[in-house]
């Protein structure tokens, strides 16, 4: 992409940021409630609009606090496995790196097992 | 050297753990579906109440919802939800108490859908019906598809008291009626305070 192109890339996203920003500050042209349109009071548009954002954000906030729930708990179990890896070194036979990791990994498992039983 | 069996544990443990049971991920996943269903039919609810002429939300005949009576079943279901509280911490304390305390949820439970029940009876026979009146449409549609989930959630809290007395029962399997219960105790009041005033 030579010099010229890049300017004029960077100009047409900068000119469509502008008319996006334009559109959202009148959002009366985008207006398009059925049941406004049948009725036309200013209550029946100011309940569309709000159950419009209800129903927009509702789905994207449970979303949301899943993931940091999700996420929560798996630093929870990191924080707790750390501990006892830490033994299971300490306690580690000296037999080189094979040996170390099956020391390992048998320790998590059944440190696991006593969680879930 | 490693056996086979040896080397998959390796695996297991190093790869993929389990931070949550997946009895209680899927009913949290479901439980998120049938919040936008009820926000759905809350929201059709909304708008048509907003939209309809001045006087004509009305039920036929000068009929009223029974808004006292149901606040008393409210009461039930908050507190048949507590209970559930309080079993959850009992059961996770290996308490013996926590079959006691979950079978005294559940009766709370199915006390508030009878007597959801016995106010139905007595609209129906008022000629409050589903095709009255657009407010007794909404009504029956809304509270009638939350007593359905209630009496599912009471279905999933009988069996994990079953299995709590057989010595059977799973934390995922509890876990996930107890979402489900708390589910429709908290989802009550949004319904009550948008649907009865």
């Amino acid at each position: 992409m030579t010099q010229m192109q890049r300017i004029l890339a960077f100009k047409t996203s900068r000119r469509v940021s502008i008319a996006a920003s334009l559109l959202t500050a009148a959002p009366a042209s985008a207006l398009a409630c059925p049941v406004c349109a049948l009725v036309g009071t200013s209550n029946n548009t100011w309940a569309y609009q709000a159950m419009s954002a209800m129903l927009t954000v509702l789905p994207l906030a449970m979303v949301g606090a899943i993931v940091w729930w999700l996420t929560r708990l798996a630093a929870r179990a990191d924080t707790e496995r750390q501990p006892a890896r830490q033994r299971v070194v300490d306690r580690a036979p000296v037999g080189g790196a094979e040996e170390y990791s099956l020391a390992l990994s048998e320790g998590q498992i059944r440190r696991g097992r006593a969680i879930d039983g | 050297m490693t056996t086979m069996k040896q080397t998959m544990y390796i695996v297991r443990a190093g790869g993929r753990r389990e931070v949550v049971p997946s009895g209680l991920l899927g009913m949290v996943i479901f439980v998120g579906t049938e919040v936008m269903f009820f926000a759905g039919l809350i929201s059709a609810f909304t708008i048509s109440k907003a939209g309809s002429p001045r006087g004509a939300w009305n039920l036929p005949a000068g009929q009223v919802l029974p808004v006292t009576s149901t606040a008393v079943n409210t009461a039930a279901l908050f507190v048949s939800g507590a209970l559930l509280w309080i079993a959850g911490r009992q059961y996770r304390a290996r308490s013996s108490a926590a079959t006691q305390t979950l079978a005294a949820a559940t009766f709370f439970g199915a006390l508030f859908v009878m007597l959801q029940g016995r106010e139905w009876v007595g609209l129906i026979g008022h000629g409050v019906t589903l095709w009255s009146s657009a407010l007794g449409a909404f009504f029956y549609v809304i509270v009638g598809t939350h007593a359905v989930h209630a009496v599912a959630a009471l279905a999933g809290l009988g069996v994990a008291w079953w299995r709590l007395r057989a010595g059977r029962l799973s934390d995922g399997f509890f876990l996930g009626a107890q979402t489900f219960w708390y589910f429709v105790v908290l989802i009550w009041p949004v319904i009550y305070a948008r649907v009865y005033f």
